[in-house]
């Protein structure tokens, strides 16, 4: 009974976190929108060129779907809309257009209006290559032939035979765009020879550089890769013509705030504009580093407080008490940065002592050592900055577990198991403590953000290649993929944070959970 | 007559007996003091100059443009040239931030010249740190005055009025904890194209309200259901003046305390942020700044140690004064 209700609560927590987490989406989708004022405003006067910053902006504004309405999309527009301009504008329509009206073609060719527009994409053609002369008229009929021939399902039969056929990849470079929809199937969807030949197509029909060679290792295989899931997640409708399900969810998923929506869920952030990784692996990488330094510190911290708290709470008044009280006031006081930069002044090498190392995580050399040396090693690197991370929160525990402690001792319960004839040391631990740990277990998820902010600042200035570091990184570098995955992730985090804090809250009092029944 | 709860005569009384918060108070009186008259301790010109028949008062503020090409040394051999005018001098000479003959490479130690020496620009470092304290103590108190703001009215909306509002200020609580707050800001300066102070007061107001929504949402949930309120409703008063006059003078106590120890905070975020390099933005002096210069030069201990020592005795002083105020306000924290 008492299990289904525990775990009813944790059912309801889990729920109520869920408008928190579309809330912490609506608020870095905002965030990020303040972010590329200029490629809409235009008001780029950075140091690169016209040309470098018209590229910049093509790109930021892909990557956010800046072309997207916000919310609503009256009529999702997908390869159509592409060929429709294209034709509209009466240029770059050479006869890459061509294979790019076989996507039309299934559906158009029955239409009237739609035989005029492939009559009228073919004079474009024609146009468009003078120097043809008759051989413009051979171009139309060569097309003429060929449309028919090419549905989607030819395409995909096609594809489906890269890599077994070392023919197929021509007639697909051939296809031009039109065939991006099977290649990149292929692409990110198989393995081996297969998926190399799509992106040998890929990197073709669409100019860019991303073919994957045998030779690749696992990293340059994963960048590639990444490189093309995320162009493929930015373009994929310019290159695919909806379906009639398409068309009717796309009016809310066609949209800036559900792409990125999309990037939140599946946890696709994009790629790095500084390197090309993608930047789940960079966070993979980080994560843990600033988790170690977190655990670390949160445990030292609470290790050392809870005692301190206990003590200065049931001991109050004496001398020690009061040293201890004024050295967890100034230490509450301190600013970590300036603590972190006085300790690296004083042993970090600067001055007379050299105790301790300042930069990174390991010695050069030592990175892959093994067994005790690596160990003693990291452990040697992680003083300074835990340290750091440590002392301030440090003090606020104590401080809150002495305010626990002193409020604890004063109920009735206490006067009680006092009067029973119950010694101090079982008063103190086996009655007051229990109860007196409640706000401290509380402080832990909220503990969790203040670890976070701190690690930016104290891992820049000991050069610890965390979360922090990554963070600081992508603000100089503008590096949007990092920063809003960064965002959404230490929110996410500290909401997770939160709710193990409720849940040991509810754990350790009764009364929450009945509370919440009634 | 309701006796309010919130900052009663007894309680006063109780904050002025010790010894140590008016120490704290004291401090914090004198920082303002210095901020307040920054340009008549440190300047690159004098307070009051006589000089040519006619007389210049606090020139560098009011008439920038009149003695543009002077600074302080050149004024003295000038005044001493001619005999004729005279000067009241600021203590020191040296404006924030200006770059005096260079006499050795900077940073210089600290000498009989530059007391505490300059940064790595050749700028003397007292007038730095004292100009300084303008910029902190500015954005401390203006964004912490912004976020009780906007906290106090969600807290009492929420509390008062309950249901669907009450859950919709739940969430936007919940939503505002769950961001790291320096992160947050953090994350806004680095994406602004042009920062100011200005703008750090703002991100810091708009990001920090969480602790006062909550407690006052709390503090308005319990005093509701008391009688006075009751009694207010039953007598005609109207939801906002049954807040303005009843609600908010009880539970303003703990947001006295929390705004106190709010302005360390944010003083603490805008050191750190321009530690980082996205906050004020140069050549405006300010504490984290020559900070950030520190960790450039690590060697040169006065750039550590002089802005450090400084904002760690700002924020030591307003926690006192929060400590002392919270101990005012519910007795049961003291001993």
């Amino acid at each position: 009974m008492d299990r289904l209700r525990g775990g009813r609560f944790l059912l309801r927590r889990l729920l109520w976190a869920v408008p928190t987490l579309f809330g912490i989406c609506v608020i870095t989708f905002a965030l990020i929108h303040l972010a590329p004022g200029d490629p809409i405003a235009g008001g780029s006067t950075g140091p690169t060129g016209p040309a470098v910053s018209s590229r910049e902006m093509e790109s930021t504004r892909r990557l956010f779907f800046l072309d997207l309405p916000l919310l609503y999309n009256g009529a999702p527009r997908g390869l159509e809309a592409r060929v429709g301009r294209l034709l509209e504008a009466g240029r770059g329509c050479g006869t890459v257009c061509v294979p790019e009206l076989v996507g039309l073609h299934d559906g158009a060719q029955t239409t009237a209006a739609g035989r005029q527009r492939i009559e009228r994409a073919l004079e474009l053609i024609r146009a468009a290559h003078p120097g043809l002369g008759p051989a413009g008229v051979a171009g139309v009929r060569w097309a003429r032939a060929v449309l028919p021939r090419l549905s989607r399902g030819q395409v995909e039969r096609l594809a489906s035979r890269l890599g077994a056929d070392p023919t197929v990849e021509r007639r697909l470079d051939q296809l031009g765009t039109a065939a991006l929809p099977a290649v990149m199937d292929a692409l990110l969807g198989r393995h081996g020879e297969p998926r190399r030949a799509a992106s040998r197509v890929a990197s073709t029909v669409t100019g860019f550089e991303g073919r994957l060679i045998a030779s690749y290792g696992a990293e340059e295989q994963s960048r590639t890769l990444a490189f093309w899931g995320e162009w493929w997640y930015q373009h994929r409708r310019d290159h695919v013509s909806f379906s009639w399900w398409e068309r009717i969810h796309g009016r809310i998923t066609e949209t800036q705030f559900a792409k990125w929506l999309g990037r939140v869920v599946t946890l696709r952030f994009g790629n790095s504009v500084r390197d090309g990784r993608p930047v789940g692996e960079k966070l993979c990488e980080a994560l843990p580093v600033t988790l170690l330094l977190s655990l670390l510190s949160m445990g030292l911290a609470y290790m050392l407080a809870i005692p301190l708290g206990i003590h200065s709470a049931v001991r109050r008044g004496r001398p020690l008490e009061r040293v201890i009280t004024v050295v967890l006031f100034v230490l509450y006081s301190l600013p970590s940065f300036w603590v972190a930069m006085l300790l690296i002044l004083l042993f970090g090498g600067v001055g007379h002592w050299d105790w301790f190392p300042i930069h990174g995580l390991a010695s050069e050399g030592l990175e892959n050592a093994a067994g005790w040396t690596w160990l003693a090693d990291r452990l040697h690197h992680l003083v300074l900055p835990v340290a750091c991370l440590t002392f301030g929160s440090l003090a606020v525990i104590s401080r809150y577990q002495r305010t626990a402690m002193l409020e604890v001792i004063r109920q009735d319960y206490i006067r009680t198991a006092r009067a029973r004839g119950l010694g101090e040391r079982a008063v103190i631990v086996r009655h007051a403590l229990r109860n007196s740990l409640l706000p401290v277990i509380t402080l832990m998820g909220l503990q969790f953000p203040y670890l976070i902010s701190g690690s930016v600042i104290i891992e820049r200035i000991f050069n610890i290649p965390g979360m922090g570091m990554l963070t600081f990184d992508a603000f100089l570098n503008r590096d949007y993929p990092v920063i809003m995955a960064v965002a959404v992730i230490s929110a996410l985090m500290t909401l997770v944070g939160l709710i193990l804090s409720d849940l040991c809250y509810a754990l350790v009092d009764p009364r929450i959970r009945l509370e919440e029944r009634r | 007559m309701i006796q309010h709860a919130g900052l009663a005569p007894a309680r006063w009384r109780r904050l002025r007996s010790k010894r140590l918060t008016k120490v704290a108070a004291g401090t914090l009186g004198a920082l303002a003091l210095v901020a307040l008259f920054a340009d008549c301790i440190a300047s690159d010109l004098p307070i009051l100059l006589h000089l040519e028949g006619e007389t210049y008062v606090l020139s560098g503020l009011l008439r920038p443009a009149a003695l543009r090409t002077y600074n302080n040394q050149q004024l003295r051999r000038e005044l001493a040239d001619r005999g004729d005018g005279w000067a009241w001098m600021p203590l020191c000479e040296f404006g924030p931030r200006q770059q005096p003959e260079i006499l050795e490479p900077p940073p210089a130690a600290p000498s009989s010249v530059h007391w505490l020496g300059t940064d790595d620009r050749g700028r003397d470092l007292f007038a730095r740190l004292v100009h300084g304290t303008r910029v902190s103590l500015a954005v401390g108190f203006v964004s912490v005055g912004f976020y009780v703001t906007i906290g106090m009215i969600l807290g009492l909306v929420g509390g008062y009025f309950g249901g669907r509002l009450d859950w919709l200020v739940s969430r936007l609580i919940e939503i505002g904890l769950t961001f790291p707050t320096f992160f947050l800001i953090l994350i806004i300066m680095a994406l602004l194209e042009r920062t100011s102070i200005l703008t750090i007061m703002l991100v810091i107001g708009l990001t920090r309200w969480t602790d006062v929504a909550r407690l006052v949402r709390a503090e308005v949930l319990r005093l509701r259901e008391l009688d006075f309120v009751t009694a207010a409703r039953a007598a005609g008063a109207g939801p906002l003046r049954i807040m303005w006059r009843h609600l908010v003078p009880n539970a303003i106590g703990p947001v006295v305390v929390n705004a106190t120890f709010g302005v360390a905070g944010a003083i603490l975020v805008e050191s750190a942020l321009t530690f980082l390099g996205f906050g004020t933005p140069p050549p405006t002096a300010s504490w984290g700044e020559v900070l950030s210069q520190a960790y450039e030069h690590q060697s040169h201990w006065w750039l550590t140690v002089c802005p450090g020592l400084l904002l760690f005795v700002t924020i030591t002083s307003l926690n006192l004064l929060g400590e002392a105020l919270g101990q005012a306000i519910d007795p049961r924290i003291r001993d």
